[in-house]
């Protein structure tokens, strides 16, 4: 049996697929953006599903940027998604524990989590990964935390003029000398 | 040798069914001879159809070259020598080895400078300022040389730029409100046509027009206050002295200066402005030139797109700067065409030659873009004469470079002639669009609506052209397959009733955003003017998504404002795997008839940055909320129309890939069986092409130019097809013969109804006949 993405196919349909150059996943090429059917001829080959491979020794890694407003919600398929990262050829992902809003994607007991986090949405994403073959990354926005510096404005890193200080009008930045860095 | 004097050349040249004449009797009679000797009776092509059936290249150059000097208004080889020079700059320059260099490279008609940006005669005038360096008469010998050599001759003449006036007489200078002389690029000083300047420049025209033997007067910098200023959002108003005393002449109970605070007043002074700056002192210019050369012919530097459209009807031919795009399809020349004249000309600007910017192959693709579009060419010279340069004076590097660009136009222009365009798409170029956004300070907009529309036409092979909007007749509309209306706010209600009579007939309309929401005073309508024809109606214009720059400028537009999916209509299969977006606000419609094509997607929020509402780092993604119907597909009588409630064209000025792919599919699903179609395989937007008939109608001439080089600077890839398919039914094709770059006979296949030539390895640029069974005449 082969199996390419999260769908198994038989030997036979598998062989088949590889001969005629059709799309393994069972899709219509037709009803794609023709970008998606380019990069999709790119893909189609062989991979050991199970043979996880190093963030460091892997030359597919693949990062979902995940900046979250604190008024978006989590209805995301992470199963399919993962297989479609996987399908698409990633051997390492990475995934977010903390993005720029400053909000943590785990339950975390020290960190602010999204408002909005159901569950462990972070150590989820690893789970599936690692079940889909991928090594995981974990990506954490260090001086990007627009959380801490709103609830604690004397956390901000600012100028002469006790301006705080942000990036491209969206981002602020706290000072690792206060007590953001010791986690108090 | 015909005698020709100054006078009866004129004349002869004024006449535009005589654009050439033979140099002499021995060529004449050589020609003729070679050519079966009917070439002077019947269409050119036609008569010199040799023993293959086709007209042959070779007999039709050789009768071009021997023809003689070569009107302005005729020939597609000018050129322009730019010679803006500053007083310190001194004029050794061999002038008769240079201008040999020119009739080398293929040139048939020079530019040559008169009055420059600098402000400086360069002739032995005795009422302007001469170069302080000019030795001898320039001008007047560049003249004589040109004639000699067999090149008729264009006056170039620098009407709003001029330096020297405004230094040595600050009080006749265009100043703002706060009396600050005006200038632009930081280089030219600006003279107010209402000062004493203008009596100089018609004292010029009287000296120049009765001294010299040419052929055209070319104005440059002629209405730099409305065309340069008004257009990029500065104040068109000169606040000198001599202005304010004639206006308040004219209007004495409305003091000048305090009249613009109200819309009205500031129209009145804008009227009166242009009246005086272009209109009547235009009328004043060819009053003087004609009063010594009455036929000598007149342009300027700008287009339909600059000026308006009485300007337009005074001069001889239409000339505009090109309008070049990424994939290299002379967008300009297709916008020219469309005012239906014989006559349209194009630059093509090179570089410095002592620069060696890029090799000669660059402007060779631009000069073709202008050709497969039937423009004529002109090739804008940088600054090629230059005292002391390279030896003689001149760069040899520019000319050889210009030898180049001309290496496929001055072997293959014999065959166009004549040609008229095989007709299937039109876009309708509505002026009365353009102004009103004029009004609202948005002069731009227009052009990217229609820029982006005949470029992503163009992609979809079929023929393109631009109809302007006092071409909107029943006659002319039915001549085409489909009309696009891009963003075209603007429709008068007999031009909406003659759009809606073609497509009950069986056309196929296809229009976008506030498409008649105006009427032709500009009144706003409660809901389109072709409601009915789209199947939709108009609810409202939703903003709130809109970002106006407030974080960058330059993401203004290309910010994402809008999403659409597919509603699963076939029409939409291509988009059917996700959203796509774009800029701008997009129309709430009502659904009447229409079937839904696409619905919008809302995004995520409203971008709120002073709030701290945003996502990620651009635009809000698509959200979980529909917004009704986007794209309407109705059937309409016997005809069809496609409506899109988003700026789609308009966007294009940022190429998203989606609307690339997506415009040329549309119109090969509305319009499955073109007239003719010209595809690249595999496709590529760099490959493009155009059908026009020959003179006689007996053969459909093809060009086809792969642009590709231009794009990459200079390095060429070869595409492997390109597929030629015509309609059957309606051009019975019985043979195709290509006549460049090699001559060969093509074979022709039938498919399904329609006849194809498919050529394997195109050349970078080729001309190919088709020949008709059945002869399309005017």
């Amino acid at each position: 049996m082969g199996q390419l993405g999260n769908r198994r196919l038989s030997r036979r349909n598998f062989l088949l697929s590889k001969t005629t150059g059709s799309s393994a996943t069972g899709r219509d090429d037709a009803t794609l953006h023709p970008a998606a059917v380019a990069g999709q001829a790119q893909t189609r080959m062989p991979r050991n599903a199970r043979a996880i491979v190093a963030p460091n020794k892997t030359y597919s890694s693949m990062e979902w940027e995940f900046h979250t407003p604190p008024e978006e919600g989590f209805n995301i398929n992470l199963k399919a998604a993962m297989a479609a990262a996987h399908d698409s050829g990633v051997q390492a992902l990475m995934l977010y524990s903390q993005d720029h809003w400053g909000y943590a994607f785990y339950t975390s007991d020290v960190g602010v989590r999204h408002p909005r986090l159901a569950d462990d949405f972070f150590g989820t994403e690893v789970r599936l990964a690692r079940e889909e073959g991928m090594s995981a990354i974990c990506y954490y926005s260090l001086q990007y935390n627009n959380q801490v510096v709103f609830n604690h404005p004397d956390w901000a890193w600012v100028d002469e003029q006790g301006v705080e200080q942000r990036r491209r009008m969206r981002w602020y930045l706290p000072c690792l000398d206060s007590p953001l860095a010791s986690g108090r | 040798m015909l005698k020709i004097t100054s006078r009866g050349l004129s004349k002869i040249m004024s006449h535009e069914k005589i654009s050439i004449f033979m140099s002499d009797r021995r060529t004449f009679l050589k020609v003729a001879g070679s050519s079966a000797g009917a070439a002077v009776l019947l269409p050119r092509t036609a008569a010199l159809a040799s023993d293959t059936g086709y007209p042959n290249l070779a007999q039709l150059r050789a009768r071009h070259e021997s023809a003689g000097i070569r009107s302005p208004l005729k020939t597609y080889r000018m050129m322009e020598w730019e010679a803006h020079t500053p007083p310190e700059e001194h004029f050794n320059i061999n002038l008769e080895a240079a201008t040999r260099a020119a009739k080398d490279s293929g040139a048939e008609s020079m530019m040559f400078y008169s009055q420059d940006h600098w402000g400086y005669a360069y002739y032995l005038s005795d009422v302007a300022v001469r170069h302080p360096h000019l030795d001898r008469d320039i001008f007047g010998t560049e003249v004589s040389l040109a004639r000699k050599l067999g090149m008729s001759v264009v006056c170039y003449f620098s009407l709003q730029f001029n330096n020297q006036i405004v230094l040595s007489h600050p009080d006749y200078a265009w100043v703002n409100e706060q009396g600050e002389l005006q200038r632009w690029d930081a280089r030219w000083y600006i003279p107010c046509l209402d000062s004493p300047y203008r009596q100089y420049v018609l004292g010029m025209m009287n000296e120049i027009f009765s001294r010299y033997e040419v052929d055209e007067l070319f104005l440059d910098i002629f209405g730099i206050q409305f065309v340069g200023f008004n257009t990029s959002g500065r104040s068109p108003f000169c606040f000198c002295k001599h202005t304010e005393e004639a206006w308040n002449k004219d209007h004495p109970d409305d003091p000048y200066g305090e009249g613009f605070k109200t819309p009205e007043g500031w129209e009145r002074r804008y009227k009166w402005h242009q009246q005086r700056s272009m209109t009547d002192i235009l009328n004043e210019i060819i009053a003087a030139a004609r009063s010594q050369r009455p036929n000598v012919l007149i342009s300027l530097n700008g287009g339909p797109e600059s000026f308006p459209d009485d300007i337009m009807q005074k001069v001889s031919f239409i000339y505009a700067e090109p309008i070049t795009t990424t994939t290299g399809i002379s967008i300009g020349s297709i916008l020219m065409r469309g005012w239906g004249r014989p006559d349209y000309q194009a630059g093509v600007f090179s570089k410095q030659g002592y620069l060696d910017l890029y090799p000669g192959s660059i402007p060779r693709v631009k000069a073709d873009a202008l050709i497969v579009q039937n423009a004529r060419t002109f090739i804008v010279g940088n600054a090629p004469i230059i005292s002391d340069l390279d030896g003689q004076g001149f760069s040899k590097r520019w000319f050889a470079v210009a030898k180049e660009t001309w290496a496929d136009v001055r072997n293959v222009d014999s065959l166009l002639e004549g040609i008229r365009p095989v007709l299937s798409t039109a876009m309708l170029y509505s002026a009365s669009t353009r102004a009103a956004l004029d009004a609202q300070k948005r002069p731009v907009d227009f052009r990217h609506s229609t820029v982006g529309a005949l470029e992503t036409l163009t992609y979809a092979g079929r023929p393109v052209e631009s109809l302007a909007e006092f071409r909107l007749t029943p006659e002319e509309l039915g001549r085409f397959e489909a009309l696009v209306l891009p963003e075209v706010e603007v429709l008068s209600d007999a031009q909406a009733e003659v759009i809606r009579t073609w497509v009950k007939g069986g056309g196929t309309l296809v229009a976008s955003y506030k498409c008649g929401l105006l009427d032709e005073k500009r009144q706003a309508r409660s809901n389109f003017a072709l409601a009915d024809v789209f199947g939709v109606d108009y609810e409202s214009d939703e903003r709130k998504y809109v970002r106006e720059g407030r974080e960058n400028p330059a993401w203004a537009g290309a910010y994402t404002s809008t999403y659409l999916e597919s509603a699963g209509s076939p029409l939409a299969k291509m988009l059917a795997v996700s959203t796509v977006g774009l800029a701008g606000s997009f129309l709430r419609l009502k659904r009447t008839t229409g079937e839904e094509v696409m619905r919008y997607r809302l995004p995520f929020m409203v971008e709120d940055m002073e709030h701290n509402h945003w996502f990620n780092w651009g635009s809000p993604p698509p959200g979980t909320e529909t917004g009704g119907t986007a794209v309407a597909y109705n059937r309409f009588g016997k005809g069809q129309s496609l409506y899109l409630g988003v700026p789609i064209f308009w966007a294009m000025q940022w190429r998203p890939f989606w609307i690339r792919a997506w415009v040329p599919e549309l119109m090969r699903q509305l319009v499955k069986e073109p007239i003719a179609e010209l595809r690249p395989e595999p496709f590529t937007e760099y490959l493009h092409g155009t059908f026009f008939y020959d003179e006689s109608g007996e053969y459909v001439l093809v060009q086809f130019l792969n642009a590709v080089e231009a794009a990459m600077e200079g390095e060429y890839r070869g595409i492997p097809r390109v597929r030629i398919g015509v309609d059957g039914k309606r051009l019975k094709v019985t043979g195709a013969r290509m006549v460049w770059p090699k001559d060969e006979d093509l074979e022709i296949h039938s498919r399904g109804g329609r006849t194809e030539v498919v050529l394997q390895n195109p050349p970078r640029y080729g001309a190919l006949f088709l020949k008709l069974g059945e002869p399309v005449r005017p």
